[in-house]
């Protein structure tokens, strides 16, 4: 069996629950979530969160995680070795998941539009597959994520705790329309990089029907709302560092009553804990 | 610390409900005001069952007719016109309302976009913001009148800069009317969301009010209101064919 480096010493738990504004009308849920080796002894941690305006948005979230998957297979073979091949690598990574997201779209667009319709034409658009995109590749140290859209990520460092190292975009009585990997204009909200941080213990990819629940808000001098992890985050990665903790216990907690009461929204968490 | 510990923030941003309510003396005449009463009371017990919207919503109730157009304070402590139309939806405890006077649906519209816009302006300087669009939903059984009681159709400015504030994603605006409201005012005002009842089901109005902010919840926040109300088109057919094949199987009690 193939395994990666954070294989070894980490555990890694993901879950993703409809939201109960989607759950009470039926619609499912329209996140999406996808982890495993890449390469040789790498890992991928990704998350989508499909448009609800749009019809194909779940099928968006699921083309978007696995286009971060085979972007990760093409860029990442083999670990880059410094931190300067890990920067290059993060660029490629970025612009290897927007080719592949297009090309799977395109793909799944051809067989929609040669289906015949009453009108005789069959107009799907490359737009309902909205979707976002967090993803992140993992060699401890080493962290290359890539990022369009209101996922966040938060990074735990012993010492130091949790801190909100990728935050959405907030503001959201005034914010710009969401931008998603159909966006004309994704290229200027596409965000990547480079983690590089012996000290990390503990990732958490999150998409934006977490936000409520997860993250603290503070109003800066300027006017602005800024997010940050709470101290108490931290409690999350001890929480699932502990053995005997079983993994579909996170799948519970997101659908508690308190998340809930936090978000109408679907709520998709990948985790992973160092043990 | 246990998983059922693990620590949860409540929700931050808000959601806006506005209910423009007809109370004119057509109301009393017909006794469509004593059914209203009832269906709000009844909504508000059904609205304890959604914790998100619980914690995130404030209602605000815009009423014109009896004492011409006023924010009635929708947590039943204030009477007459309140000062702080809107409370939190936890705190929605409707209070009874009477009926007198002609219809001025269109001040009372324009009243309830000057509330939305001092509450949105209040959020917004607390750092607070919108968890989806604020909504607007007129009810009402008759048509807008002037000071005299004659029928106006000023109706149809206050249309045109609610076609504004949709275009630019800044609301919402539902018109649900009853038994003797008029097709073409409540269709003017809403093009793509308006509804008309034969009888004075008002229950049923705030069913409508209910499948319209699930509607609204279920889109993305960025969605062009057009969508939204097509959601919400669709979401209601659904919920009628649903209701119909349980009233065959003797599965609804609609007391």
């Amino acid at each position: 069996m193939v395994s990666s480096r954070l294989d070894s010493g980490w555990r890694v738990i993901s879950a993703s629950v409809a939201g109960p504004n989607h759950a009470s009308v039926g619609v499912e849920n329209q996140d999406s979530m996808r982890t495993g080796v890449v390469g040789k002894g790498l890992h991928l941690l990704a998350i989508a969160d499909g448009a609800g305006s749009q019809p194909r948005a779940a099928h968006g979230s699921r083309l978007s995680v696995d286009a971060a998957r085979d972007a990760a297979d093409r860029v990442f073979p083999v670990a880059p070795r410094t931190l300067a091949e890990w920067r290059a690598a993060s660029h490629r990574f970025a612009a290897a998941c927007l080719a592949h997201f297009d090309d799977l779209v395109d793909r799944a667009l051809t067989p929609l539009r040669a289906r015949p319709t009453a009108t005789g034409a069959n107009m799907a658009a490359r737009a309902e597959f909205a979707t976002t995109l967090l993803a992140l590749v993992a060699d401890p140290p080493f962290y290359a994520y890539v990022c369009v859209g209101d996922g966040f990520l938060v990074m735990e460092r012993v010492p130091g705790g949790s801190h909100l190292v990728l935050p959405p975009p907030s503001g959201r009585d005034t914010a710009s329309e969401t931008v998603f990997m159909t966006s004309p204009g994704r290229e200027r909200d596409l965000r990547y990089g480079v983690v590089v941080d012996t000290a990390v213990c503990g990732i958490a990819l999150c998409t934006d029907g977490l936000i409520d629940g997860l993250l603290d808000a503070t109003r800066a001098s300027d006017g602005r709302t800024h997010l940050r992890a709470p101290e108490d985050f931290d409690a999350y990665f001890a929480a699932f560092r502990a053995p005997g903790v079983d993994g579909s216990e996170l799948s519970r907690k997101l659908q508690s009553r308190e998340f809930a009461a936090s978000s109408g929204d679907d709520k998709t968490m990948v985790l992973a804990v160092r043990k | 610390m246990t998983i059922d510990a693990l620590p949860v923030r409540q929700s931050r941003n808000r959601t806006l409900i506005t209910l423009v309510l007809d109370t004119s003396s057509s109301m009393r005449q017909t006794g469509a005001i004593d059914e209203l009463n009832d269906a709000l009371r009844k909504w508000c017990e059904e609205l304890r069952g959604n914790d998100a919207l619980q914690m995130s919503g404030e209602i605000a109730m815009i009423t014109f007719g009896k004492d011409h157009v006023q924010a009635v304070d929708p947590s039943g402590r204030v009477s007459g016109n309140t000062p702080r139309p809107y409370v939190p939806l936890r705190d929605f405890d409707p209070p009874t309302l009477e009926s007198d006077g002609v219809t001025p649906m269109v001040e009372a519209i324009q009243y309830a976009l000057d509330v939305l816009s001092v509450r949105r302006n209040e959020l917004s300087a607390e750092g607070v913001g919108l968890a989806y669009r604020p909504m607007i939903h007129l009810i009402t059984d008759g048509v807008p009148t002037d000071p005299y009681g004659n029928r106006t159709d000023r109706w149809r400015d206050v249309a045109a800069m609610l076609r504004q504030h949709e275009a630019g994603k800044h609301l919402l605006f539902f018109a649900l009317g009853v038994r003797g409201a008029d097709q073409a005012v409540l269709s003017g005002l809403a093009p793509k969301a308006w509804f008309l009842l034969e009888d004075t089901d008002f229950s049923k109005v705030l069913r409508l009010v209910s499948t319209s902010i699930g509607s609204a919840q279920a889109e993305s926040r960025d969605a062009p209101a057009d969508v939204i109300y097509d959601h919400f088109q669709r979401d209601n057919r659904k919920q009628d064919e649903m209701r119909r094949w349980l009233e065959r199987e003797g599965a609804v009690d609609d007391g």
